[in-house]
């Protein structure tokens, strides 16, 4: 498994919400327009999947991977 | 707080991206006991953006990294770079130095190794002369280790016989750039991303191959709304996410840049105010001799350039050519990007030149947001190849082998007999490895690269590499690649942290990577192998005297310093980029001439109005703007005048699809280094060929079915992956697989400018397999 820091930019309140409260999105954290939090993948094309739903949420920004950890 | 693994390892990517972004977090007691020991700043081993990140280091491992945030990626990373630990720690890392003997692989000590490569270099330089030897280099090499091995082939040997691999992907924008500027590299800088209200990317996959980058260029979309122009034959992430898509048949885009140009005299939508200070005009006569023309005569040629005529050319609709025109010359700022699409060619030069074209003639240059910017594939081909002159024709620092003053400058600064220095450019990447493969060249070097898998029309030149009678070394990570199964000798490299030295990126920024780990069982830097054989082999003919006087050097900082002095009276001029000034910045851009001169470097350059400190010493009259790299015509650009030519071996009845190759997000050229990373390998596990779905039909094949591509040099058999990515008639192969050599497939013709091949443009034919 890897373990992505992942930041998401939103523009409204309501965004931020519903981007907080993803159950895969994990130790999450909020400062201003950005939730900083945790996702738990295996690969890539997982990690292209949830990239696309996030960023298909109303009022989200962008989502960027900040670091790394893996699990193997 | 209980921390058990999976909690640590979530913590701990947590961390270190809030330290990104500056929030504070209270860390859990459990944890801190297994975070990393320390943070070490660094930049990213992959592609040619330089993204700066930490390594988090644990003991004597690389356990994690984090983005920087106070570089220029603003702490982004890609996946990729993300999972950079993985690629140290890897089962088939080489561990000592092997010598094949009677096809068997048997290892040996580094003082025999060495011994063995003295005695092979020396005897062929005794027996044949210098240019009986020869060095193959690479742009991921550190720049240190890159001056060492030009100073030993073109200095201490006094042979030309030394290339890089930049040869093949940046041979054509280097070029591009002399021609047009008088000197090479970027005028602009990645903050420009931050000004320009137009990006027109042309022959580049920035999504994948330039991922951090490219989000930057989105970002701007979303809270700006700037428009994106993509021109590339494949419907790529990067064309999907464009305002304006032209696709176009491979090898016809002179005619789209021409027919832009175009638009841009018909609608007077130049600017004659910049032209008429800042741009001269030229042409080259058929028997090759270049002429000095108007921009009347530059009117008078575009003219046959209609967008009707680049739209039966090359299939792109006519409005789009009119439509990126207007929006090209008309917006506040336009912003150039391009890579392998356009630099892969035969006509690799001229396609840079007519880019450079469209900026000149609107005035789209030399301001904030307004620049032609090529990318760079690897993390050092422009600081550790272009700069330090590693290839052939080239000298440090924007000198040439052919122009007797340079070569006189360098053998002052190198202290060699006045004359030393051969005049003759030496052999290109495909001429070096054609002379080594008809036993010209009877040793040869390879350090840092796997041209065994990256060399076009592979086959060819593989059976070069591997004659047993002629002796080639391979120094390299991992063992065994496509290049080193055909040594003679293989060295094992230090990789990435495991030594220090330093990176030149796209934007002319340099940056230090200092070593955080030891390198890995009995591996060494190359840094330290080039000096030491450098020695040796000097000593060994007879010139121990001058093997001290011309390799004096401790560390790499030792070697830093002397190109600092190399660089100081050029207009690369990076004398303030002291060791200590890159270990505390986040990057710097070169002209920096003094030690007080501000980080971080020159943002712009040719411009005094935006900060280039070399404008008034090259050109003191100037106000602004000086194209100074070019004296010979008054500091003033060069608007080239290009007829539009199509590729070496277009489509044809007999192989009736273009075969292009590039490169997947998850992996990066030869695959040495993310295929060893198992999550990059589970998404993207094998090659394939991307093709159209009414080819797809036509041909009666369906995702997963395999088929033979064949071409005029040889057959692969790969599974469709059918997707309306590249139009019709186009397939695309990732040329990353070590288990299918696609290259063997590609054509080796190259552009007579810049000698880059044509990786790009291959005719072939498809059968079900």
């Amino acid at each position: 498994m890897f373990y992505l820091g992942v930041q998401v930019e939103v523009e409204t309140k309501e965004a931020g919400d519903e981007v907080a409260s993803l159950p895969f999105f994990s130790l999450t954290r909020r400062k201003d327009n950005i939730i900083l939090g945790v996702i738990e993948i295996k690969d890539l094309t997982e990690w292209r999947s949830i990239e696309s739903f996030i960023e298909s949420i109303p009022g989200v920004v962008s989502v960027t991977i900040l670091s790394s950890v893996s699990g193997e | 707080m209980k921390c058990d693994r999976r909690e640590f390892l979530k913590w701990s990517a947590l961390l270190s991206a809030a330290s990104v972004v500056g929030i504070d977090l209270e860390v859990p007691s459990a944890f801190s006991a297994e975070a990393p020991d320390k943070w070490v700043k660094s930049v990213c081993r992959y592609c040619g953006a330089g993204c700066g990140l930490y390594i988090g280091v644990k003991g004597d491992k690389v356990v994690a990294v984090k983005g920087d945030d106070k570089n220029w990626n603003r702490g982004y990373l890609c996946v990729k770079g993300s999972y950079l630990p993985k690629i140290l720690y890897a089962p088939d890392r080489l561990k000592y130095p092997m010598v094949k003997e009677k096809g068997q692989w048997k290892r040996i000590s580094w003082d025999e190794a060495m011994n063995l490569m003295v005695s092979k270099f020396s005897e062929a330089i005794k027996k044949y002369g210098p240019h009986a030897v020869g060095f193959y280099g690479s742009g991921q090499s550190y720049s240190e280790e890159s001056y060492l091995a030009n100073k030993l082939f073109k200095g201490a040997l006094g042979t030309n016989n030394i290339d890089g691999n930049p040869r093949l992907c940046m041979a054509s924008a280097a070029v591009g750039y002399v021609t047009s500027f008088g000197k090479d590299e970027p005028m602009g800088c990645y903050d420009d991303i931050y000004h320009a209200d137009c990006f027109f990317i042309i022959g580049s996959n920035m999504s994948e191959a330039h991922p951090v980058l490219f989000r930057l260029v989105m970002e701007q979309k979303k809270k700006r709304n700037v428009k994106i122009i993509v021109a590339d034959p494949r419907k790529t992430l990067t064309a999907r996410n464009a305002d304006l898509y032209l696709d176009f048949i491979p090898g016809t885009d002179l005619f789209i840049l021409n027919a832009m140009a175009h638009v841009i005299i018909k609608e007077k939508l130049y600017n004659k105010d910049f032209i008429d200070k800042h741009v001269v005009f030229k042409k080259a006569t058929p028997d090759g001799k270049i002429e000095k023309v108007s921009f009347e005569d530059y009117v008078k040629f575009i003219e046959e350039y209609t967008p009707e005529l680049a739209e039966r050319m090359s299939g792109c609709p006519k409005e789009k050519i009119i439509q990126a025109a207007r929006l090209f010359a008309t917006s506040k700022a336009t912003m150039s990007f391009w890579c392998m699409g356009i630099n892969q060619r035969t006509r690799g030069v001229w396609a840079n030149n007519l880019i450079h074209n469209l900026h000149l003639i609107t005035g789209q240059i030399c301001r904030p947001g307004a620049t032609p910017f090529s990318l760079t594939g690897q993390p050092n081909a422009c600081g550790g190849v272009r700069d330090t002159g590693l290839l052939s024709h080239l000298l440090p620092y924007g000198r040439l082998v052919a122009n007797e003053k340079d070569r006189e400058e360098m053998e002052k600064f190198w202290g060699l007999p006045r004359g030393w220095i051969h005049p003759k450019p030496g052999p290109t990447a495909v001429e070096l490895f054609t002379k080594f493969a008809n036993g010209e060249i009877k040793c040869l070097w390879v350090v840092c690269t796997n041209p065994g898998q990256s060399l076009p029309n592979l086959e060819k030149y593989r059976k070069g590499m591997a004659r047993e009678d002629t002796f080639l070394v391979v120094s390299e990570a991992y063992f065994p690649t496509r290049t080193s199964e055909l040594a003679d000798l293989v060295l094992p490299a230090a990789l990435w942290c495991e030594k220090d030295g330093t990176y030149g990126q796209s934007e002319r920024r340099y940056q230090y990577l200092p070593q955080v780990v030891k390198p890995i069982g009995e591996a060494k830097s190359d840094f330290e192998v080039i000096l030491t054989f450098a020695r040796k082999l000097l000593t060994a003919l007879g010139r121990a005297e001058e093997a001290k006087k011309l390799f004096p050097y401790k560390t790499t900082e030792d070697v830093w310093n002397e190109m600092r002095a190399c660089s100081r009276n050029t207009p690369y001029n990076f004398w303030g980029m002291t060791r200590q000034r890159l270990i505390k910045e986040h990057g710097m851009l070169w002209p920096v001439p003094d030690e007080k001169y501000p980080a971080p470097g020159t943002l712009r350059r040719y411009t005094a109005k935006y900060g280039d400190p070399l404008v008034k010493k090259y050109d003191p009259k100037a106000t602004d703007i000086s194209f100074y790299g070019n004296p010979a015509d008054g500091n003033r650009a060069i608007v080239w005048l290009r007829p539009a030519v199509g590729p070496a071996e277009p489509a044809d009845n007999n192989y009736p699809f273009v075969l292009t190759t590039g490169r997947l997000i998850e992996h990066w050229h030869t695959g040495t280094m993310t295929m060893k990373v198992p999550e990059l390998m589970r998404a993207a596990p094998n090659a394939f060929v991307e093709m159209h779905p009414d080819d797809a039909k036509k041909l009666g094949v369906k995702t997963g079915d395999k088929v033979r591509l064949i071409s005029r040099r040889g057959s692969i058999v790969l599974p469709v992956k059918v997707v309306p990515i590249p139009r019709p008639g186009v397939v695309f192969v990732p040329w990353h697989y070590p288990d299918k050599l696609i290259n063997t497939l590609v054509t080796d013709a190259f552009d007579a400018l810049s000698k880059q091949p044509e990786f790009k443009i291959s005719a072939v034919r498809i059968e079900k397999a």
